[in-house]
Order: structure tokens, then sequence, then C-alpha cells
């Protein structure tokens, strides 16, 4: 039996990456020439799998790039300004390797360099794959005394409630509560109406409030794409760019050197017959969390997690006129 | 005096004092739905569960404070029918737990009583015991720390877990909010019908 995601999911994984790739991409973190560590539990042959050295990216930072939500970033920088779609798309193959227009993985977020005896020199990108989750380079060959420069995801973006205390702050929160459908022209076709907060736990005052307004900025007034995912999302379930673990299989060993990443492209198709998600009754309030001491009481502290909170709330709509096409 | 006017000003006091009629009614309800979410949303959830901090424990203070709450705004030339919200509805003293359980409360918490508490803080520091949100009342909500682990094999004890850890938000004003919206076109209707039936009893065999 042949099964495909119902329009709600599609809906909650289009915001998750509103929010993760297009509203939170200024809050990014770049780590250069970082040392890589062979793993050999997980190394086979054929296989060299390298994780990043060390815990945390610098003294400033205290948590690891890789927790639950954040992750290294998997596209290039966009191109287009402040549209609700700055991704640029092209046309090529989606990961399945039927024709699409989309998006390819990045060429310069993440950089394996290894020691050559001139010095550093960049890998290229076809010896190895990148697990974008929990941050390793996966290699066809062993490297010498590689080197990494990566970009990560400052805010950790997640999707479930009990996923929020899995990182830490600052985390959003993206939590859709109800959903509605009413009726909205003469005939058929449905207007469907989901409430929603996004939860903001940060690690300070002048954080949280700029993560507030970046987030109420991003839905007010504004709109987001309703992706189809064709061939599912951007990341497999490994962590890997989607398709480009089964590249090898789709391109005969001759083409190898000549095929380019627009062949395992993330499809930016719309979903058919259905609108933009547009958002409505935005409003952000900060969450005081109420008879908690105060620092002036010395036995007494705050929960890192609930010091700072703040919350966007929103009503998110699409018109879908699948029944009457 | 000018027949049209009065005629007006009979209307408009009829109708308004008719609409804060069903309003009253309609408020009467929605009092109602409040509390049964209340008892829907919080109180069902501690079913079997023991807590210093049941919601049932609140139960009469909400209602009182329901009851306190001005839902409808009379501006003289208009009325404006409020339904609560977190903004608006007073949750100071004793419902500020409700307040933190309606905002959804990451992480696992423990309820440390008093004694237990005032021993704690005798001996760890601020940095290890995290989350301490409740200190005046029988007990508090302490973050459940590898500390807090440790001190319970120490001394042999097991602290309740918080029921409401790791709940996400709860709506408890938005069914009063729908319910508001749904049925105010309704509550005019009905104003309407009872003043027009009013203002032609008053004006029967007036001619007009």
């Amino acid at each position: 039996m042949s099964y495909e995601m119902k329009a709600l999911r599609k809906e909650d994984i289009s915001l998750y990456l509103y929010i993760k790739d297009v509203v939170l991409r200024d809050f990014r973190e770049r780590s250069e020439y970082v040392d890589l560590e062979l793993i050999p539990e997980y190394c086979v042959e054929g296989s060299f799998v390298y994780g990043v050295a060390g815990t945390c990216p610098s003294d400033d930072v205290l948590f690891m790039p890789t927790e639950r939500g954040r992750g290294w970033v998997y596209f290039d920088d966009p191109t287009g300004g402040s549209f609700c779609e700055p991704y640029p798309t092209i046309s090529g193959l989606n990961g399945d390797g039927d024709p699409a227009f989309g998006t390819p993985e990045q060429d310069n977020q993440v950089i394996v360099y290894e020691t050559t005896y001139s010095g550093l020199s960049v890998v290229s990108w076809r010896d190895y794959m990148i697990d974008y989750v929990d941050g390793r380079i996966v290699s066809t060959r062993e490297l010498q005394q590689p080197k990494i420069t990566y970009t990560w995801n400052y805010v950790s973006v997640v999707d479930e409630w009990e996923h929020i205390q899995a990182a830490n702050p600052p985390i959003v929160a993206i939590n859709l509560l109800g959903t509605d459908k009413f009726g909205y022209q003469l005939g058929g076709g449905k207007r469907s109406v989901r409430k929603g907060g996004l939860y903001i736990f940060a690690s300070n005052n002048a954080e949280r409030n700029d993560l507030s307004e970046v987030l109420y900025d991003s839905l007010y007034n504004r709109s987001c794409p309703l992706y189809n995912f064709p061939s599912g999302t951007i990341l497999d379930y490994d962590g890997t760019f989607y398709g480009r673990r089964d590249l090898d299989d789709r391109i005969p060993e001759s083409l190898i050197m000549s095929l380019n990443k627009l062949t395992y492209l993330f499809d930016r198709e719309h979903m058919p017959y259905m609108s933009t998600l547009k958002f409505d009754s935005v409003s952000a309030r900060d969450v005081t969390i109420p008879m908690i001491m105060t620092r002036g009481r010395k036995e007494t502290t705050f929960s890192d997690l609930n010091a700072y909170r703040a919350k966007v709330t929103f009503d998110m709509y699409s018109f879908d006129d699948r029944n009457i096409r | 005096m000018d027949p049209n006017k009065f005629i007006g000003d009979t209307f408009y006091t009829i109708f308004k004092n008719s609409l804060l009629l069903v309003c009253k009614q309609g408020i009467e309800d929605l009092v109602s739905l409040l509390l049964k979410t209340y008892e829907e949303k919080l109180v069902s959830v501690m079913e079997g569960a023991t807590s210093y901090f049941n919601p049932v424990l609140y139960k009469d203070l909400f209602e009182e404070r329901l009851k306190n709450y001005e839902f409808i705004e009379d501006g003289g030339s208009y009325i404006v029918i409020n339904s609560p919200d977190e903004d608006t509805f007073d949750m100071t003293g004793e419902l500020q737990i409700i307040d933190l359980v309606i905002n959804g409360l990451p992480g696992e918490y423990v309820e440390v009583p008093r004694e237990s508490l005032s021993k704690m803080t005798k001996t760890f520091t601020t940095e290890q015991l995290k989350g301490v949100l409740f200190y005046d009342a029988e007990a508090s909500l302490v973050f459940y720390s590898d500390t807090i682990k440790k001190y319970e094999l120490r001394n042999n004890i097991r602290f309740n877990t918080y029921p409401f850890s790791n709940m996400p938000p709860i709506d408890l004003f938005g069914p009063g909010e729908e319910f508001v919206s749904t049925n105010k076109g309704k509550w005019v209707r009905e104003a309407t019908t009872i003043a027009k039936n009013k203002f032609g009893n008053i004006t029967k065999g007036l001619g007009i």
C-alpha cells in the first residue's frame, strides 16, 4: 500500500523549515579549522566516520552544535533577501532522481580539509557525505589529519515539547494546537485554521527580546510556502542530504566524476491546489513564571530553561481546493 | 419633544437592556464552560496522582475570580463583551501555579516538601539546586537534577514527580473566546427580538 504524508504533516514540516532555515538564518555560528577525529566503532571497510574533536565550540558557547534542534547548516546562504522563500530554486533532479526544481546541498557551509605536505587542502565533496544532525563526516577513504570548517544553527528549533529539555537555550519550540476547517466560498473548498505558538526559551533578556521580535516579524503580515515533499524532507533518516547516499547507485561509475549537486536537489514543489500558509492574530508576550523566588533570596534560583521565556501565538490558515479540482 | 428622537431613545434603551439581559445569561453559560474546561484540562490530569499542587485545590478561587471578572463593559453608547484570557484574567496569588501550568512546563520537576527543602538549602549551593519555583508553599517544585537524584538515594526517599512536568501549554481560555465569538451574533438577534416585542407593547395604541 502506498502511503503519502497528509496535508497537516506537510504544514507542520513546512512551518518548521520556514522557522529554522528562513527566519532564524541570522542566528548561525561558524567554527573554523576544527580537528576531526576518526570514530573507529562506526567505521566499516571503505567507510571512515569522523566526528568533531572536543566538546563545545568555544568558551562562550557551552553547548554542542549537534544538540537536538540545532545541527549543521545544509543550504548555502540564500540570495533572496527578505522573501519568504529566499533560497534559489534551480532545475535538476530530486533525491529520488525525478525532474524537479529545488535547492542543492550546500557548497561552502561545511568544508573538509586534510593535511598534505603542502599544507591544508580541501577534500572533494564527492569523497564524503555529511551527517548534518550528528555532525559527522562519512568518507570513502582515510583522511590525513582532517580538519573542518562548518556553520551551525545557534538556536535549537524543536517541534515537540518533550524535546525542549534535550537542548540548552536558546530554544524555539513550535506547538500547533487545534485545527478547524471551514467553508470559504460558494461551492467546494476548505479554509483550514490552526492555532499555534512559538515558545522561546532564552538564556538572557536580550536574547529573548531579539528572538521574540524576529519571530513576530516573520509571521505578522507574512506567509510561508506549503511544500509537497514529493521526495521527503531535506535530510534522510541518517542525517545526510536526501538522495546523496543513493547517488552512487543511480549514476554509473563511469559518470561519477561528472555528477554534480543538481542530481539530488531538495524539491521545492508546493502543495497543488492549496494556498501558502498565512498567519493571522499574531501576538507576542513574555512569559514570566510566577512565584519564583527572586534572585535576591539567596537560597533559591531560577531554572535555566524557565528563566527567560516568551511566546508568539498565531493563527495559521490555508485554503484547500483539492476537492474541486 | 421630537417624536423621532423619543422613539429612537426609547428603542435604544429597550434594546440595550435586552442585550445586557441576554448577555448576562450567555455569561453564565460561559462561566460554566470555563469551569468545565478547568475540570477537563487540569483536574482530570491529576486522577490517581498525589500532589501538593493539585488544581482541584485552586478551583474555588478560579471560580470566584471568574465571577468577579468584568465580562460586560458598559461604555454608555456601546457594550463590550470580554472573554477572559491570560492577559486580562487575574492569575496572581495562588492561581500563579495554574498560570505556570497553562504556559507549559518543560523539564521534569519534583515536589519537595518544605522540611526537605530547608535541609537541602543548607547543603546545596544555589547552582546545584536549580528550579525552585515555590518557597512559601507547603512544597516547592524543584528541577529533577542529578543533585536531587543523589539526595534521594542518600536519604532513601522518593519525591513525587510533578504531574504537569514536561507538559505543553494548555489552552484554558480558548474555548471561552470561541464561545463568545460564536454566540455574539445570536445574542444580538435574541436581544433585537425581545426589544421589538417590548417596544411594540409600549407603543401599542400610540399609532407608531
